[in-house]
């Protein structure tokens, strides 16, 4: 008996010293030259100009068998402080339409959220619902790719009652990656903008001048170069931020996001840069910068007709900043163009369902409700966000908020104006998040060159790599 | 009858005792099973398993995915290179400064304790200090200025490999240093005494008695850098963040990086194979440590 035992011991270790031997040559084997050519693969020349033209949209694909949870009488929702103007209203509807189920709201610092979160979900004994901003963690898209979430679309699917159309499609479909809606987008963003037509007058410019990616830039560099002495003249904003340091940190993360450049391609899994366009504006940040320490002086602004372009990102601020003293059309309202000069928004808030709640069809319930006219349509309390239910929106702020506004503010709106808006704020191609985890990144490897302190190419050969590695873990 | 009696109260009190025995072992059982067996075996388990949603079986694909990640392949290059210098230098380094202390010179004491002393300072002070150290408008830097040398970019070029380098060495080869002044003690005097005798040079005390009699002590210290040089990593993260350069992008930073991203299950073909590379360099190393020597530790 001690000598099979032995024997099977002896066997043991021999298999498990075989099978650690083939890995560790597979291993060091696979690690051979090729490692630096797979890293450095996109700083090859053929890649260098690479741009998303080959990357597809996210595109729906036939679910897979799913089998659908018995309702339960539990309910356990995660979300971040500042959501309650969206989450409160839900959850009231949530529990007069379903009293049997006890609802649990957990509501967490972003600090709190960033750690909590990932260690839970994990776990597995999570929530069974979450609502989050885009930047409450550091990388969306990596979470989904995990299969941490549940497919939507299995419950969409089986669900007559829903109809995808109701919603701004665009960013509704922001929520797909590999064919599965893993998380569904509750709130979007756009960049919007007002211009002045006399000013641009006045600098020999017009409206054609900012219509475009590319020409936008160049008039915001020729004004900055043009007016750099003069304290009174802003670019950009409307505001008195007189911190050198902080206003080109504000104009760095800013323009990074309106400008809706890719950096990483997730759905092909690989670093996808336009170079030239994300090349034109690091220049265009670089020529925007004061030098750091000092303390700029600010006053006049657009009130004296001494400002370029002005962000309203709220919807009344909107109609206010383009039509409010808007006497003799001197307004132009438009929303900052794309790398790829496309309407491009950006989540800001969004729920997903993860793939250990053992409390899904609640977790489904209470989704459809963030999503119903009722809080699609409600108060956002006057923050910039667009809710996505598309006809809803419109009614909404048509309704409740463009008469009431523009009521208070005796601005007297024609329709064509509001179609002029409203197809601006709805008319969107995608939707999409730039994760926090890679505008570090960008920060990081791109300021050496803000500073003057190292060329593009070597910054920009540092970035990618690190984006290579990035992508790839 | 009475050889009876007496074997079945022997066997009864030796049952006994085994009991005994296993309870007293009981909690540190559990412990191993709670903390270590069942945890791998869940580890093996997600290692096989499509994604974390999704329990699939996939057979080794997420381990061909792995070999096959660029990421993977860079940091277990990086790792095993990092390895591959850092452990001849320290064990050299350290047997070195030991043969020296041990000669018993003017201030051992002194040297004894000073080499000690890093192993005592808390991690960010190490860091912080580094940073000063190798910073761009750092100490070295600023005596390289002096010297007209064009300053050098340590932190986040190819040269943090080199800092990383210098910090394993100077937070470790202290530790080293005892345990080889430890094993240097352990010789018995009469040895060399008679090899004086003999007439025997400083050479041949050395290659003869000293590092035949000390080799099994230098598997062990071999091992304890080896697992040293898989801590460094904390200095690494804290120095350089957790994408560092290309040269120190270590098998840790794809760990802990996955860990961040919640890709659980590539973490777990990482730990799988990073365990079976250490089971196999340990074993080898214990092989060779009891074909070559008689002395037991």
């Amino acid at each position: 008996m001690k000598n099979i035992v032995k024997n099977i011991l002896k066997n043991t270790v021999a298999f498990l010293l075989m099978s650690a031997t083939i890995f560790t040559l597979f291993i060091f084997t696979s690690c051979s030259n090729d490692v630096t050519e797979n890293i450095n693969l996109s700083n090859s020349p053929d890649n260098a100009n690479s741009t998303n033209d080959d990357a597809h949209e996210p595109k729906e694909t036939e679910p897979e068998p799913f089998d659908m949870q018995e309702p339960t009488n539990k309910l356990t929702l995660y979300t971040v402080e500042m959501t309650g103007i969206t989450i409160n209203p839900a959850v009231n509807i949530f529990k007069e339409m379903y009293p049997d189920v006890e609802v649990e709201v957990k509501s967490f610092s972003g600090e709190e959220y960033r750690t909590i979160l990932p260690t839970e979900l994990a776990s597995g004994k999570g929530p069974d619902l979450v609502f989050s901003f885009a930047s409450d963690v550091a990388d969306i898209y990596k979470m989904m790719s995990t299969g941490i979430f549940v497919d939507l679309n299995h419950f969409i699917n089986n669900d007559e009652e829903f109809h995808i159309e109701d919603y701004v499609e665009g960013a509704f479909n922001g929520g797909i990656l590999h064919g599965k809606r893993y998380i569904m987008p509750v709130e979007y963003g756009i960049s919007t903008w007002v211009a002045f037509r006399d000013i641009l007058e006045n600098e020999g410019l017009f409206e054609e001048d900012i219509s475009t990616y590319d020409k936008l830039l160049n008039t915001m560099v020729k004004c900055h170069e043009k007016h750099k002495d003069d304290p009174e003249y802003y670019v950009m904003y409307n505001d008195y931020i007189t911190d050198a340091a902080q206003l080109n940190s504000m104009w760095f993360s800013d323009l990074l996001k309106v400008s809706k450049i890719e950096f990483i391609d997730y759905e092909n899994n690989k670093v996808s840069i336009d170079k030239d366009k994300f090349k034109t504006l690091m220049d265009t940040v670089k020529a925007l910068r004061y030098p750091e320490g000092e303390t700029i002086s600010r006053g006049g602004g657009w009130w004296d007709g001494k400002c370029l372009l002005t962000s309203f990102n709220s919807v009344n601020n909107l109609f206010w900043g383009a039509y409010g003293s808007n006497k003799n059309n001197n307004r132009i309202a438009f929303s900052f163009p794309s790398y790829k000069d496309e309407a491009v928004a950006d989540i800001i808030s969004y729920a997903a369902i993860p793939s250990a709640s053992q409390n899904q069809v609640n977790a489904y319930r209470l989704l459809k409700i963030l999503l119903s006219p009722e809080i699609q349509g409600g108060d956002n309390g006057g923050y910039s966000y667009l809710r996505i239910g598309s006809l809803v929106l419109i009614s909404a702020i048509r309704e409740n908020k463009i008469v009431a506004f523009t009521k208070e503010m005796h601005i007297d709106l024609t329709d064509e104006q509001v179609d002029s808006l409203m197809d601006m704020l709805t008319n969107i191609k995608t939707a999409k998040i730039l994760p926090s985890a890679v505008i570090k990144f960008i920060t990081d490897e791109m300021t050496p060159y803000l500073n003057g302190s190292k060329t593009f190419d070597e910054c920009y050969s540092r970035l990618e790599t690190t984006l290579e590695l990035y992508k790839d873990e | 009858m009475i050889q009876e009696t007496e074997m079945k109260k022997s066997s009864k009190l030796s049952r006994r005792e085994s009991l005994t025995g296993f309870l007293f072992c009981l909690p540190s059982i559990l412990g191993m099973l709670m903390f270590f067996v069942i945890p791998f075996g869940i580890t093996i388990y997600l290692s096989l398993t499509e994604s974390m949603g999704n329990s699939k079986f996939v057979g080794l694909k997420n381990y061909a995915d792995v070999l096959n990640s660029a990421a993977f392949k860079l940091a277990a290059k990086n790792t095993f290179r990092f390895n591959a210098i850092a452990i001849p230098l320290i064990m050299a380094i350290s047997l070195f400064v030991s043969l020296l202390l041990f000669k018993k010179l003017k201030g051992y004491n002194f040297f004894r304790t000073t080499f000690i002393f890093p192993l005592v300072l808390p991690v960010a002070s190490v860091v912080l200090f580094f940073q000063i150290i190798f910073n761009e408008t750092g100490l070295i830097n600023n005596i390289l200025e002096l010297l007209h040398i064009a300053p050098v970019q340590w932190i986040n070029s190819s040269n943090s490999f080199v800092v990383l380098m210098v910090l394993y060495l100077w937070k470790n080869t202290g530790y080293n240093i005892i345990l080889f002044l430890s094993a240097l003690n352990s010789i018995p005097r009469a040895y060399y005494e008679a090899a004086e005798l003999d007439g025997a040079s400083q050479g041949a005390k050395l290659f003869k008695i000293t590092l035949p009699l000390i080799m099994p002590y230098t598997f062990i210290i071999i091992v304890i850098s080896l697992i040293n040089s898989f801590k460094s990593f904390r200095e690494a993260f804290i120095l350089f963040g957790s994408h560092p350069d290309q040269s120190i992008y270590m098998i840790q930073h794809f760990m802990n990086n996955n860990f961040q991203n919640l890709n659980y299950i590539r973490l777990s073909v990482g730990a799988i194979l990073i365990f079976l590379v250490i089971f196999v360099l340990v074993f080898i190393l214990l092989r060779l440590r009891n074909k070559g020597g008689d002395i037991e530790l």
